[in-house]
C-alpha cells in the first residue's frame, strides 16, 4: 500500500493507491475515487499520451466538501509536476447533471489554477446530450500545441 | 488520419465509449462499493503519480 503526499496537511484527505488508481475516504465516511485511463485508440503510436481523469463517489451527488476539492486539486497539481502528458475529461451525461458538473469543475479551475494548467474546451453531442471534453496541459510544457493538434487530428475517432 | 483499428466499439465516436464507460465504472462503485475488479476491454487504468 502507499500512502501519497504523507505527512498530510488537515486541509486535505490522504490519498491511498489502489490498483486501479486512487482512493481517499472523506470525513463523513464518503469514499472517492481518482482514476487515470488510458484508451489505445487515442495513445498508440503516439508520443504524447492522452490520460482520461475520473472523480467517483460512492454515493450519487456528495455533498461540498472543501477537503476533497483541495485533495483532487493536489493530485492534479501533482500529475502535471510528474508528467509531460496531457488530461482529457469528459462528463457523466446518465442523470443530465453535466452542465452542473462542468460548472463545478470550471469554478475550481479558475480559483486553484495559477496559470500553469491551460484549458481547451470541445463540445460534445452524445445522442440528444450536450456535453464537453477539456484538454488540460502544462503552460510550460514544449509540447502543448501538439496535443490541441493532436485533437484536432483525431477528431474524427474522438468525435465521429 | 488516425483510425479506430483498436477500438472494440469501433461504431461509435470514442469521446461516446468514454462516456459510456464513465457511467459503467460510477454503477460499480455504486453496486459494490468498491471499484475492485473492475474490467473493461476498451481502457487501461493508470498510475502517473
Amino acid at each position: 500500500m502507499t500512502i501519497l503526499n504523507s505527512p498530510n496537511p488537515c486541509n486535505r484527505y490522504t490519498i491511498k493507491e489502489i490498483e486501479e488508481g486512487y482512493e481517499f475516504l472523506s470525513d463523513s465516511g464518503l469514499l472517492y475515487f481518482i482514476t487515470f485511463t488510458l484508451y489505445p485508440s487515442l495513445n498508440e503510436d503516439l508520443e504524447l499520451k492522452f490520460y482520461n481523469f475520473n472523480i467517483d463517489c460512492i454515493i450519487d451527488n456528495p455533498p461540498f466538501d472543501p477537503k476533497v476539492k483541495a485533495t483532487v486539486v493536489h493530485i492534479l497539481k501533482d500529475f502535471f509536476e510528474k508528467n509531460e502528458d496531457a488530461i482529457i475529461t469528459t462528463y457523466d451525461v446518465a442523470d443530465h447533471r453535466q452542465n452542473k458538473r462542468r460548472i463545478l469543475f470550471d469554478r475550481w479551475y479558475r480559483d486553484e489554477n495559477n496559470g500553469l494548467i491551460l484549458k481547451k474546451e470541445y463540445p460534445v453531442v452524445t445522442g440528444d446530450k450536450d456535453s464537453y471534453m477539456c484538454l488540460y496541459y502544462a503552460s510550460g510544457n514544449p509540447l502543448g500545441r501538439e496535443y490541441e493538434k493532436q485533437i484536432e487530428d483525431l477528431k474524427e475517432v474522438l468525435f465521429g | 488520419m488516425k483510425t479506430q483499428k483498436n477500438n472494440p466499439k469501433a461504431e461509435k465516436p470514442l469521446i461516446e465509449v468514454m462516456i459510456a464507460d464513465k457511467n459503467a465504472m460510477r454503477e460499480y462503485i455504486k453496486n459494490h462499493g468498491t471499484l475492485k475488479g473492475y474490467k473493461s476491454d476498451n481502457f487501461k487504468f493508470a498510475k502517473p503519480l
